[in-house]
């Protein structure tokens, strides 16, 4: 009777344990759909941004339109890919494209006094931010699920009901990376 | 630091109920201990009025003490919680952010975007403290909304990644529920802090006559101040218990969401070596701010006591936290931040330096006008693309439309020369809208004088964009001295101007800027607009910039 009981309450424990594990990890999933999502709202907003940033330049750059197609041709790239790796590397294309575009623009006196230039270029600086923000709170939330998935014991409810790691979005810092100039 | 925004707030939750009980238990002692007070002060002054009995409550007026000290708490909590953001900002005369004042907008923005980082989970409304003074607060209604102010000395003095870290801070006091904690705290107590203070100004009015029974009262009126200001003391321990670490974890929340442990430590570096008082403020208020105002001896010592005793930690532990996240030293750190002032300082831009080149313009049966300057030029309104124009420099004649400089006026995309409605005083030509340290003020191109709202004074006398030159120097001098001289001649007193006010035409008052800078300048009283003549709004500059050591 005792061992009966025993094994009774053992395995309403263990219920219980799974549940409440099984209910973490379908939140902490949960938390790093909405900060995915949070970011996405964010890159939106910079492919929204840019057809407009194109067509303020274009008229002043008529001898430098590579530049301008790169931009163009790297929003393309990042809108059509998907998976979080592949966005990643197709944003730090973004960005540098832009980067190059704006150091274009410095030899452009006129160019940049203009106002709409100067409003898209603080927009973009500061969607630019949102986004390094918004992936920050989404690797936090990714790296938590990762734990959890490999941890013990939670990798085996993980293993059971199909949670698995997701990926980091990782975006390579141009500025940090750049080889410093020599100056002759 | 490993937490997550879900487990501070779970965190936060605990903290705020178990901080929520002691509050309502202290409230109902005070009320408890007030009441038999008085009552035992009646029936021992006032025997023969309200006949003898024991001076203690019976269980019976014990309970009615506490419900109505419960119904007056919900109705004033429920009132001060709705109000406190409208009374912090009139205690501190905060404003809404001007969407035409650069660092207004810039404060602004990354308000924005380090909300992204909580994914933004509140709504933060930014306003600004016009003060020179370098602090920053914030407070939350309930679980969505919060106020978040800075000054404007914070605003100019910090550079982004510095303001950045401060916003995430103050973030991190929203996040971790300190602020909704503060606000709770505030307004619980702010009916006794009320009674207080009118009881302070009570005696210190000192007009009280003591005789008979008025030498009762005010005997009773002592006793119930001196037990007040008792209970202050208890409360405030309380509040002190809990606030001191809550300073560093709000740093380590802002670490957390900028990834950038050096800006924030530069920014307490600058914060702690610049100004940071406000004067008059409550004293449930300083803990608030990311550094307290009042800057107390107790605040930078460590030990027990000091613990217990001062709401902000010593900021010398508070930088040295942060830099050993980022594996640097303190003194670098401080080192660091002294030599980028001295580049600012240097960078700065004189303001009659960017005059640039000028122009001489065919106008139409009158021949060659000017010479214009560059903004002067845009502004005749009777130049077109087809008018001919010639640089003052060069010999060749050409259309204005093939001029570089002026292709983005014909365009309509230069910024800041916007023509005003307002006429110049003195010339009577239109004023126009320019970005002036930040800030937009009305200048007329020909006299060069400034037209400006009163409320923009701090804004510009705290920024240190323009640098200022000898000729600025020697006139402030001049102009300190003469003024001395007619403070002397005439007591000193507005009078009548010459000109009248742009916007309601009434005749403006001449007067000093203040008695401390004895600049004169011309004011419209009822629209509030100051007008400098020439090179007085630098010399206004120049004087307060240079007496105060900001």
């Amino acid at each position: 009777m005792v061992i009966l009981w025993g094994i009774l309450i053992v395995a309403v424990l263990g219920v219980i344990a799974v549940i409440s594990m099984y209910n973490q990890l379908v939140s902490v999933r949960n938390e790093v759909k909405n900060a995915w999502a949070g970011i996405d709202v964010q890159l939106k907003r910079r492919y929204d941004l840019i057809p407009n940033l194109v067509e303020t330049i274009k008229g002043y750059l008529a001898h430098e339109k590579t530049v301008l197609e790169n931009v163009i041709k790297a929003r393309q790239q990042a809108i059509d890919v998907s998976g979080v790796k592949e966005q990643g590397r197709a944003e730090t294309a973004l960005t540098q494209s832009l980067r190059s575009l704006f150091a274009v623009v410095e030899n452009y006196p006129n160019l940049k006094a203009n106002q709409n230039l100067l409003s898209l270029q603080e927009e973009l600086a500061s969607t630019e931010n949102k986004i390094s923000f918004s992936r920050n709170n989404y690797n936090d939330w990714a790296q938590k699920l990762n734990t959890a998935v490999e941890q013990f014991p939670t990798n085996l409810i993980a293993g059971t009901f199909n949670f698995h790691k997701e990926e980091f979005f990782e975006v390579e810092d141009a500025s940090v990376k750049e080889a410093p100039k020599v100056k002759f | 630091m490993t937490l997550t925004y879900t487990e501070i707030e779970k965190q936060k939750n605990t903290r705020i109920w178990v901080f929520f009980i002691v509050v309502v238990l202290f409230y109902f002692l005070i009320a408890v201990i007030l009441a038999n007070v008085t009552k035992a002060f009646f029936v021992l002054q006032a025997a023969d009025l309200f006949g003898r009995g024991s001076p203690f409550l019976t269980r019976h007026e014990l309970l009615n003490v506490l419900l109505f000290a419960l119904v007056a708490a919900t109705l004033h909590a429920f009132y001060s919680i709705h109000h406190v953001s409208s009374f912090v900002t009139q205690n501190l005369g905060a404003i809404a952010v001007d969407p035409a004042d650069t660092y207004h907008q810039r404060f602004k923005t990354i308000v924005e975007e380090v909300n992204v980082a909580t994914g933004n989970k509140y709504i933060i409304a930014p306003v600004v403290i016009p003060t020179l003074a370098m602090n920053a607060f914030a407070l939350s209604h309930d679980d969505r909304h919060a106020l978040m102010g800075v000054t404007e000395g914070l605003l100019s003095k910090l550079n982004r990644q510095q303001l950045q870290a401060v916003i995430a801070h103050e973030v991190g006091h929203i996040v971790s529920g300190d602020s909704y904690q503060t606000t709770l705290g505030c307004s619980f107590f702010g009916i006794y802090a009320a009674m207080l203070s009118g009881m302070r100004k009570i005696f210190r009015g000192g007009r009280v006559r003591i005789s008979g029974r008025a030498g009762g009262i005010v005997l009773f009126l002592a006793l119930i101040y001196i037990l007040l200001t008792l209970l202050q003391f208890f409360y405030n321990l309380i509040r002190l218990f809990v606030s001191r670490d809550r300073e560093l974890r709000a740093d380590a929340i802002a670490v957390k969401i900028t990834r950038d442990p050096i800006s924030l430590s530069e920014a307490l570096v600058l914060i702690s070596r610049g100004w940071r008082g406000f004067g008059d403020i409550d004293s449930n208020l300083e803990s608030l701010f990311i550094m307290n105002p009042l800057r107390e001896e107790v605040d930078e010592s460590e030990g027990f006591w000091a613990d217990l005793l001062s709401t902000h930690p010593p900021i010398r532990k508070r930088i040295a936290l942060l830099t050993q996240m980022a594996h640097v030293d303190a003194q670098a750190i401080e080192e660091h931040v002294l030599s980028q002032e001295k580049i600012k300082e240097k960078t700065r831009e004189s303001a009659f330096e960017k005059k640039g080149s000028q122009w001489m313009v065919m106008e139409k049966e009158k021949g060659w006008a000017g010479p214009f300057t560059f903004p002067q030029l845009m502004h005749l309104g009777w130049v077109t693309p087809d008018t001919w124009l010639k640089g003052i420099e060069e010999e060749s004649v050409k259309q204005a439309k093939d001029e570089p400089l002026l292709k983005p006026f014909f365009e309509g995309q230069l910024k800041g020369f916007q023509a005003s409605a307002l006429l110049c005083p003195t010339c009577k030509q239109s004023l126009v809208e320019e970005t002036y340290e930040g800030a937009i003020v009305k200048r007329c191109l020909f006299c060069e004088g400034v037209l400006l709202e009163e409320n923009k004074m701090p804004r510009l006398v705290i920024r240190r964009e323009v640098r200022f030159d000898e000729r600025i120097e020697r006139l402030a001098e001049l102009a300190q001295k003469s003024g001395l001289q007619k403070f002397r001649l005439r007591p000193p007193g507005n009078a009548r101007s010459s000109l009248q006010c742009p916007r309601c035409g009434a005749w403006m008052v001449k007067g000093f800027y203040t008695m401390a800078y004895l600049v004169e300048v011309d004011r419209c009283f009822s629209c509030n607009l100051i007008w400098f003549e020439k090179d007085e709004l630098e010399l206004v500059q120049y004087l307060i910039e240079h007496t105060k050591g900001l």
